[in-house]
C-alpha cells in the first residue's frame, strides 16, 4: 500500500512525466510493488526504455531475475534496468540470443504457473535453483555480473574507486590509511 | 634511428617474442653489436593506450586466439598470456623473488616422487647468482642494489599483521620491479593499482618501454610487431635457416637468419616447434628427445579472501608488494615436497563476483560484494612438479585465424600439488582468522595459468632434455629457447626474474659462439 500511496502523491504533486517514470521504475521491481502495480503501467514504463529487442514484460522479468541473482537492497531499480539494457545490446550482436531469451522467459513463466512476476519470492528462488547450469541461466548470470560489477554507479555504492591515475594514484590518497589494526 | 634489415640478410639473430625473455635477450645482443630482428605477434601499444580500465586492457593485452584445454586446465582459456609488444611484462605484477638454492636441486632434495619427472637443474644458484644480480639491477628490483622497498599498502598491512599473529617472520613488501624512487628514466610508483593492466606511469618494468627503445637506439635492432611466426625452416644440414611469419596484412614473409631464439611463452614456444615439423624432424624441431611440450608446469594459484572488521580498500596500491616467505622452504613434515609463497593480491568487484563462488548467486554472495571495501586478499602459490603427461600438443584438425593448428594445453594436478594446495589455503585462512575476519572465502582452481614453464627443459642429456644448460637446443645448434620453457623444475617463485637471468646468461654464451664463428 505504501508504494501505491507514494505513486498517488507523486501524481498529486504534479510530478513531471519523467520523474514519475523514474519513480515508477523504482517501485516496479520490488515484489510488493509488482503485485499492486497494474501491468499496463509497468509496461508503459518499460516502453520508455526503448528496448528494440525486448518487450516490456520480458524486460521486467529479466530485471526481476537479475535482482534476485545479486540482490542489493541499496541499489535502485535503475541499476538492474541497466542489466536489461545490456541484454538488449547483446541481442543486437549475438544472433542466437533472441531464441535463448524467449526460451528463458517461457521456462520461467511456465514454472511459475504462467506468471513469473506474480510468483512469491521464495518460489522464484526455488525455481531459479532448478535452472542452474542451463545455458539460459549461465548467460543471464554472467550478464548480470558483468553489467552490475562493471557499472561505475555500483562501484560508488560498494567502495571500489575505479581509475585512479587522474587523481595521482593513492600515494597521497589513502593507500596505507588503515586504522583498525592493533599497533 | 631505427634499423631495417633485409629479409635476405642471413647474418641476423631472429628473436621470436618481445616479453621478459625475448625483449631482454634481443636488447642485450643489440647492445653488444649483434644485429637482431625481433618478431612479435602482437601490436605495439603507445603509452596513451594504457589506461586504468581492466576490461579495456584485457582486450588490448591478452592472447585471445583459441587454445584448447584438456584435463584440469580451465576450459576455453587454459592460460592467460599476452599478445602485445612487451608480452606478459605488461600484465605481470613485477614480483621478483629468486629461486632458492635447493629448488635447483629438486630431484636430490625431494627424492623420487611417483609420477613426477624430477631432475636437478644443470646449473645451480651460485652459477646463476651473478645473472640474478644483473637482472635485478636492470629491472630496478626493490630490496636489491640499494633500491628501497616500496611502502606497504593497506592490503599488505593486513597480511603483515595477520602473518605476525600466526608466528611468521619473513614478511616484507617483496622484491618488485617497480620503482620505489625514480630510476632509469622512469617514475616512482604512485600506488595507482591496476598493475596487471599495464603501468600508466611506467614505474613497473615492462620491456615495451625499457628494453625495446634501448635496443632501437643501438642501430642493431629491428622490432616487427604484428608478425605471427608460422614456422622455423631448416637447411639440408638441419640448421635453422629461415623464419616464416605472417605480417599485419597477412602476407607470408621469410626472414633469413644466423641463429633463432624462441621466446613465445611455453604454450606458443611449444606450438611453434611442433608446428615446424619437417621430413627430417617429423616430431617437430629440437624434439628428438620427445620432450618438447612435455613437463608442462604452472604454479597452483589460489586466492584467500577475508572479510575484515574494518575497511581495507584493497584496490589501492601496488598489487604484489607484500609477501610472506615462511612457508617457502622444503619441509617434508608438512606432507608434500616444495614450498609456498603468500602474496598480496587485489581483485575487482567483477572478479570477486565471478570467482568467490563460481556460478554462485544470491543474498550471501551479494552481501560479500557489498562489503567490498572490507575485503583483504592474498594469492598463495607453490611449486608444481614436472610430469611427462602434462603437455602442450597441437590439434589435429582445429586451426586458428592464421591457419595454424591450435595448441592443446593438458594439465592434471599431481597429488603433491593437491596436498600442498590444501595446506597453503588453510595457512592463508589462518592469517585472516587471526585478525577476526567475519568470513573467509577461497578462490581455487578458477584462474587460468599465468606462470607457464618447463616445456623445453634444460639438461645435460640430449635424450631426456630439449636444451643444454644455456638454452641451446641439443638437436639444432643455432636454435635457442629463451623463455620459461627452459625450467626443468619451477620452485615456488614467480618465474620472470629467473627467465631474465637465464637469457642474460644465454646472451654471454650466444655472443661467444657467434664471435668464434661456431654458429
Amino acid at each position: 500500500m505504501l508504494n501505491k500511496r507514494i505513486a498517488d502523491e507523486a501524481f498529486e504533486n504534479n510530478t513531471s512525466r519523467r520523474d514519475f517514470l523514474a519513480l515508477s521504475q523504482r517501485l516496479l521491481l520490488s515484489t510488493a510493488a509488482l503485485t499492486m502495480c497494474p501491468i499496463s503501467l509497468c509496461a508503459s514504463a518499460m516502453d520508455d526504455l526503448n528496448l528494440k529487442y525486448l518487450d516490456s514484460l520480458t524486460a521486467l522479468l529479466l530485471a526481476d531475475v537479475s535482482r534476485l541473482l545479486f540482490p542489493h537492497d541499496r541499489f535502485e531499480d535503475t541499476i538492474y534496468l541497466d542489466v536489461v539494457r545490456d541484454i538488449n545490446s547483446d541481442m543486437h550482436t549475438q544472433k542466437n540470443l533472441k531464441t535463448l531469451i524467449s526460451q528463458l522467459t517461457k521456462i520461467l513463466n511456465d514454472k511459475a504457473d504462467g506468471d513469473w512476476l506474480s510468483a512469491a519470492m521464495s518460489k522464484k528462488l526455488d525455481l531459479l535453483k532448478t535452472l542452474q547450469g542451463s545455458e539460459e541461466f549461465s548467460y543471464l548470470h554472467n550478464r548480470t555480473i558483468e553489467s552490475l560489477y562493471r557499472n561505475p554507479e555500483v562501484w560508488k555504492l560498494i567502495g571500489y574507486q575505479g581509475s585512479s591515475i587522474e587523481h595521482g594514484g593513492y600515494l597521497h590518497r589513502g593507500f596505507d590509511d588503515i586504522d583498525w589494526l592493533e599497533k | 634511428m631505427t634499423k631495417k634489415f633485409n629479409l635476405s640478410d642471413d647474418s641476423v639473430v631472429v628473436v621470436i617474442g618481445s616479453g621478459a625473455g625475448g625483449g631482454v635477450l634481443a636488447n642485450e645482443l643489440a647492445q653488444r653489436g649483434i644485429d637482431v630482428v625481433c618478431l612479435e605477434a602482437g601490436r605495439r601499444l603507445a603509452q596513451a593506450d594504457i589506461v586504468n580500465n581492466d576490461t579495456e586492457m584485457f582486450g588490448k593485452l591478452t592472447w585471445l586466439d583459441p587454445r584448447v584445454a584438456s584435463g584440469q586446465a580451465i576450459p576455453g582459456f587454459p592460460v592467460w598470456t599476452c599478445k602485445t609488444v612487451g608480452g606478459t611484462t605488461m600484465h605481470w605484477t613485477a614480483s621478483c623473488p629468486r629461486l632458492q638454492e635447493h629448488e635447483f636441486k629438486a630431484r636430490s632434495t625431494y627424492g623420487e616422487i611417483a609420477g613426477a619427472n624430477l631432475v636437478d637443474w644443470p646449473l645451480d644458484l651460485q652459477e646463476l647468482a651473478p645473472y640474478y644480480s644483473l637482472a635485478e639491477d636492470r629491472m630496478g628490483v626493490t630490496g636489491t642494489h640499494d633500491i628501497p622497498r616500496l611502502p606497504g599498502n593497506n592490503n599488505y598491512k593486513v597480511l603483515e599483521a595477520g602473518a605476525r599473529k600466526v608466528g611468521y617472520t619473513e614478511i616484507n613488501t617483496n622484491n618488485v620491479a617497480i620503482n620505489s624512487e625514480a630510476r632509469d628514466g622512469r617514475a616512482a610508483c604512485l600506488q595507482i593499482g591496476f598493475c596487471t593492466s599495464g603501468c600508466v606511469i611506467q614505474a613497473k618494468w615492462s620491456t615495451l618501454y625499457t628494453e625495446m627503445p634501448a635496443a632501437e637506439k643501438t642501430g642493431h635492432f629491428e622490432l616487427r610487431p604484428e608478425s605471427m611466426v608460422v614456422a622455423i625452416k631448416h637447411d639440408k644440414q638441419g640448421r635453422a635457416s629461415e623464419v616464416h611469419y605472417l605480417n599485419g596484412d597477412g602476407e607470408l614473409k621469410k626472414q633469413k637468419l644466423r641463429a633463432v631464439c624462441v621466446a613465445g611463452n611455453a604454450v606458443e614456444t611449444s606450438r611453434l616447434l611442433l608446428n615446424s615439423a619437417s621430413n627430417r624432424f617429423p616430431g617437430g624441431l629440437a624434439n628428438s628427445s620427445d620432450q618438447v611440450g612435455r613437463n608442462y608446469m604452472r604454479h597452483f594459484i589460489a586466492g584467500v579472501v577475508g572479510e575484515m572488521p574494518g575497511s581495507v580498500n584493497i584496490h589501492r596500491g601496488a598489487h604484489q608488494a607484500g609477501i610472506v616467505k615462511d612457508e617457502s622452504g622444503h619441509n617434508p613434515e608438512r606432507g608434500f615436497a616444495g614450498g609456498i609463497l603468500m602474496l598480496t593480491a587485489p581483485f575487482t568487484p567483477e572478479i570477486f563476483a565471478k570467482f568467490l563462488q563460481p556460478g554462485g548467486w544470491g543474498r550471501d554472495l551479494a552481501s560479500t560484494l557489498e562489503n567490498y571495501d572490507h575485503l583483504a586478499a592474498m594469492l598463495v602459490h607453490g611449486e608444481d612438479l614436472p610430469e611427462m603427461t602434462n603437455r602442450i600438443t597441437v590439434h589435429s584438425k582445429q586451426k586458428d585465424a592464421y591457419g595454424l593448428p591450435v595448441p592443446i594445453v593438458h594439465y592434471k594436478e599431481h597429488p603433491n600439488t593437491t596436498k600442498m594446495k590444501a595446506y597453503a589455503i588453510e595457512k592463508g585462512k589462518n592469517v585472516y582468522r587471526s585478525l577476526n575476519a567475519s568470513k573467509i572465502h577461497t578462490m581455487v582452481d578458477v584462474f587460468p595459468a599465468t606462470h607457464n614453464m618447463g616445456t623445453a627443459r634444460i639438461g645435460h642429456n640430449a635424450k631426456t632434455s630439449v636444451c643444454n644448460a644455456w638454452g641451446q637446443t641439443h638437436d639444432i645448434s643455432n636454435l635457442f629457447i629463451s623463455d620459461g620453457s627452459l625450467f626443468p623444475s619451477v620452485g615456488c617463485e614467480n618465474p620472470t626474474l629467473t627467465i631474465v637471468a637465464l637469457v642474460l646468461r644465454q646472451a654471454d654464451y650466444l655472443e661467444d659462439l657467434l664471435k668464434r664463428g661456431n654458429i
